[in-house]
């Protein structure tokens, strides 16, 4: 089977276009975090949601807020705090007592873009109608049910500090974020800029450089590009060693490990992976663009056991062993 | 004449039992006389005894019996003596034995003789003497019997079994051992290639560049196993799970040569794009990369820290 790359690579160069346009508006607010908008830009052409987890003050809800700046899109941040209701987020039915009717009051979670700041502060029947949202991207109030708006995009952070009076994400529910990002420290040059551009009195903003049509049509580009067979069987492989890690000659994983990565992670793998690629300007995959992405779809997805959290070796670390570990095609 | 016929068989009877006729003096009076040999008919290897025995009636110190020598023996030599005295009392009546015994040794085969002996003795009473002569005894000597085999030589027979034992195992492994070093040498002898050389090799044998029905992709995939294996090797690097853009770190880390390196990248992504995108490709990029990797084998130069430079192939 010959593909035409060549007219995959013309739509990837013709419609990745935005890319530098809205990394340099982003950029214009935010020092650094380039590895955090790549990822949040991931999730947005792979049509994925992402959990961000930093503690304060890094500029995770700043991101997100430039992002959709720079988008011309609606952008709801939703504040979770242990007294939040599902109404609160996905709306509810009001009486109307002039016209003795009830009206709908849709949630802020009509919009294109949602913030779902500090998600594990608020318990668990909140967590289920947002992620329910997620997946089925409607909802329904009442009697009737409402598709939520295209692109629509869920972008959660969480505190890994402070856990007291969180209600942490049980597994099946962090599942359905395609990605789950850990964000670092701003480096010493980054941090200087980070203080010098927010000491100034007219703090830069983000100005509207992409239209949600364009996201979309890229979206559409990322689906074409061209993943080989031998990528797929990669990505099976890498997840395949999450779960029988004696067969890629990992041994010594497989007491550390209780639950293997899900089908979502092949699925969300190759879409992330398709989206790197695209990023990449390039309309192929190849394993780099599955070793820059594996961790970040992985790491919420390996669920280690006892033993491993008695020796402090984290999910991280059993999914770098597994990287590191399966054969490049 | 009907007297002397009985006292003539009789004396032929004692004389072929061996013993000798009371002497005139009377049945109750004086000392009677016997000689025997057990057995009469004696392996060479064997011995045999002879008994002379004195019997008579009374206490033992009724006769005064002059000592005697040693009775004369023919084709036997006499290794041991004995004597014996007994006492005892038969239906009332008291009788006196005294016993000797000669232990005889065959000297050769055939027939073997013990001359009688003469006792003299005396009454103590009456102090009247007497004479008497021992019967000649004969023996005959039969061939030798096998000699039973002594515990002693089985002892020594395993003995030595169990050193000729533990002697030939350790003679086995000696052989064993030089069996196995011969190999080895031989095996050293015949890996004396270098890396490049055995990896030359891979790559002819892998890719046919020759085949009308070459399969440009796959041998592009093999072209570049070839390669990663052999800088894996060379460098001591993890490159089979690394990505290509991971290869430049490592091998820099490494002290790879730069142009090394650059060759290396160069191949690896005409490869990727071979392998990954779908596409294609033309047999002359995979003629270039071909080039560029048999060059890499032929001349390649040593990493800069030189530890690898002396480095063969097991």
């Amino acid at each position: 089977m010959n593909i035409d790359i060549q007219a995959i690579q013309a739509k990837i160069e013709r419609e990745s276009a935005f890319v530098e346009k809205i990394t340099a508006e982003v950029g214009k607010v935010i020092v650094g975090q380039s590895y955090m908008i790549e990822r949040l830009l991931i999730g947005l052409l792979a049509d994925g949601h992402i959990l961000l987890e930093g503690v304060p003050g890094l500029a995770k809800t700043m991101t997100v807020k430039s992002l959709s700046a720079a988008i011309k899109t609606q952008f709801q941040r939703i504040q979770f705090t242990p007294d939040l209701l599902p109404a609160d987020i996905i709306g509810t039915m009001i009486y109307d007592q002039k016209s003795g009717s009830f009206s709908t009051k849709k949630g802020p979670i009509f919009s294109n873009l949602v913030l779902a700041d500090e998600i594990n502060r608020s318990p668990a029947k909140v967590q289920s109608a947002l992620l329910e949202a997620m997946q089925e991207r409607q909802v329904t109030i009442g009697d009737t049910t409402f598709p939520l708006p295209a692109p629509f995009l869920v972008l959660a952070t969480q505190n890994p500090i402070e856990q007291e009076g969180t209600y942490p994400l049980p597994e099946a529910q962090v599942d359905r974020f395609m990605l789950k990002l850990s964000v670092g420290y701003p480096d010493r040059n980054q941090e200087l800029e980070i203080m010098r551009r927010m000491t100034r009195v007219d703090l830069p903003e983000a100005g509207a450089v992409v239209t949600p049509q364009e996201i979309i049509n890229a979206r559409r580009a990322v689906h074409e590009v061209y993943i080989d067979p031998k990528i797929e069987n990669y990505i099976v492989d890498i997840v395949f060693a999450t779960r029988k890690p004696k067969e890629y000659g990992l041994d010594e994983l497989a007491d550390l490990i209780a639950y293997g990565a899900s089908p979502r992670a092949s699925i969300y793998l190759s879409m992330a992976s398709k989206a790197h690629a695209f990023l990449s300007r390039r309309g192929y995959v190849t394993p780099e663009d599955i070793r820059s992405i594996a961790m970040d779809v992985l790491r919420h997805r390996v669920i280690i056991t006892y033993e491993a959290e008695a020796e402090e070796i984290t999910a991280e670390d059993v999914v770098r062993k597994i990287i590191n570990k399966v054969e490049v095609p | 004449m009907r007297i002397f016929r009985i006292a003539a068989a009789a004396a032929i009877l004692f004389s072929s039992l061996g013993i000798a006729p009371l002497q005139a003096q009377g049945e109750e009076e004086g000392i009677r006389v016997s000689a025997s040999a057990a057995p009469t008919e004696v392996p060479q290897n064997r011995t045999a005894v002879v008994t002379i025995r004195l019997e008579w009636a009374g206490d033992l110190d009724r006769y005064e019996i002059t000592r005697f020598e040693n009775p004369l023996v023919e084709n036997l030599s006499i290794i041991g003596t004995a004597s014996a005295n007994q006492v005892q009392v038969v239906g009332g009546l008291k009788i006196a034995r005294q016993e000797y015994q000669y232990t005889v040794r065959p000297d050769g085969l055939g027939m073997a003789y013990v001359d009688g002996i003469v006792i003299r003795y005396a009454d103590r009473e009456t102090g009247k003497e007497y004479r008497l002569n021992s019967s000649r005894l004969e023996l005959k000597v039969v061939d030798p019997l096998p000699e039973p085999v002594s515990r002693l030589w089985l002892v020594i027979l395993a003995a030595l079994l169990f050193i000729a034992l533990i002697a030939w195992s350790l003679l086995r492994r000696i052989r064993a051992r030089r069996a196995e070093a011969e190999r080895l040498a031989r095996e050293r002898l015949a890996s004396q290639v270098t890396l490049e050389q055995k990896y030359g090799e891979r790559l002819r044998a892998e890719v046919e560049l020759r085949a009308p029905d070459l399969d440009v992709n796959a041998a592009f995939g093999r072209l570049a196993g070839v390669l990663r294996r052999y800088l894996a090797e060379k460098y001591s690097l993890p490159l089979i799970s690394a990505t290509t853009s991971e290869v430049r770190g490592l091998m820099t880390e490494a002290g790879a040569d730069e142009r090394v390196i650059e060759n290396a990248l160069a191949v690896l992504k005409s490869a990727d794009v071979a392998k990954f995108s779908g596409a294609a490709q033309i047999r002359s990029e995979l003629e270039r990369a071909y080039t560029i990797l048999e060059g890499m084998l032929g001349t390649d130069t040593a990493p800069r820290g030189g530890a690898e430079s002396a480095k063969k192939s097991d």
